[in-house]
């Protein structure tokens, strides 16, 4: 008979045991793109996932990628070899066979104060949250925007998928509009515009992942979903529409009379796409296997470049084109 | 091989190479930016973190 710390990973000097009865678990599970996602932890964990990950609940006995929340008392800088360092809050550093993704923050000091170590095939990892910088557990949500993004991100790097930076949306008739942008660009807006003159269901104003998927015929499909990282106008939702093409959105010169619709071909349609993909550009498999994803997109879909005017004529002109 | 067939790969049309800028953005293609408030990220509250990011995007 063993004495557990209530805590997963803590001390257990001058922390109250729990006799007979081990901690008691919690597990959550989430489907993002068609990538699914296992949490579990113990009860300390079970409130603090932020609320647009909420609709994405699947329930699953085993998940793509299963993790487990841990606590960690000793989160020292990394000494492995950096692959790469984004310039923000996070970097990747070698971890034996697998990957260490460490999070800091020039206000805690130079320790993580998150880290999350996977195998390099993204099936199975650990997330630690340093302790010593949460001083209330019960509000630390250890799938803080960019983990969650991140892990999606790099498990469709190993799979037929990508997560671009667009807004998505599909109208009553089940047409569905895919538009890719900078931010800035009008992603937004347009979701807005959309919103305002049709009924739509908007997948995203901001993030959406596209997927290959075989037709009824065999033929190959490109389908879109929504993710919970929405925009500043705030629409995610967790469905799905197959696209029969896409825009590159950009504002209209101010001294243009009208919108304008040209096609983009080859290299240049792929270009634009990856432009704004989120790709993990230091993992060489993973980053071929997306481009050639890339190009059978270019190639079952057309690609076209959408200079707007910021108001509801930009929705009737995608409405009414045709090539 | 008849001579109008000459004549059509004589006329084949050439492209000459171009080189073509595509506008990157890295610090949005690698999350580096801010989520928008309101979404999650490292701005929230909730874990008192401040990242070091300097600009906002969405």
């Amino acid at each position: 008979m063993g004495c557990e710390p209530v805590s997963n990973g803590a001390s257990t000097q001058g922390m109250a045991c729990v006799a007979d009865e081990p901690p008691a678990k919690w597990r959550a599970s989430f489907r993002i793109g068609e990538v699914s996602l296992g949490l579990n932890a113990d009860q300390t964990f079970a409130r603090v996932l932020s609320p647009q990950i909420e609709p994405f609940h699947f329930a699953a006995a085993a998940c793509d990628l299963e993790i487990d929340l841990q606590w960690a008392d000793n989160l020292r800088e990394s000494t492995g070899r950096l692959l790469f360092d984004s310039g923000s809050v996070w970097k990747l550093y070698e971890a034996g066979d697998g990957f260490q993704f460490d999070f800091s923050s020039p206000v805690l000091g130079p320790e993580p104060y998150k880290r999350l170590l996977v195998d390099r095939g993204f099936r199975k990892g650990r997330i630690l949250s340093n302790r010593g910088c949460f001083p209330d557990a019960s509000r630390c949500n250890p799938l803080e925007y960019p983990l969650d993004e991140l892990m999606v991100i790099h498990r469709l790097g190993r799979e037929r998928g990508v997560e671009v930076h667009a807004a998505g949306m599909r109208d009553a008739e089940g047409n569905a509009y895919l538009f890719l942008g900078h931010s800035g660009a009008g992603k937004s807006t347009t979701t807005r515009l959309w919103n305002q003159q049709h009924s739509m269901t908007i997948l995203s104003d901001d993030r959406i992942i596209l997927r290959e998927r075989a037709g009824s015929g065999g033929q190959r499909e490109v389908w879109m979903y929504g993710t919970p990282w929405h925009g500043e106008a705030a629409f995610a939702a967790p469905e799905k529409a197959r696209i029969e093409r896409l825009f590159i959105l950009e504002h209209a010169p101010e001294s243009a009379p009208e919108n304008k619709i040209t096609q983009l071909h080859g290299a240049s349609a792929v270009a634009e796409i990856m432009a704004r993909s989120f790709l993990p550009f230091y993992d060489g498999p993973a980053l071929e296997n997306t481009m050639s994803f890339l190009q059978e997109i270019v190639a079952a879909i057309p690609c076209y470049r959408l200079q707007f005017r910021p108001d509801g004529s930009a929705v009737e002109a995608v409405r009414r084109f045709r090539p | 091989m008849s001579q109008s067939h000459n004549d059509q790969v004589a006329k084949k049309f050439y492209e000459a190479p171009k080189i073509v800028t595509i506008n990157l953005r890295p610090e949005e293609a690698v999350l580096g930016n801010c989520k928008i408030s309101g979404s999650a990220g490292p701005t929230s509250p909730s874990c008192a973190i401040v990242p070091r990011c300097s600009t906002v995007g969405s």
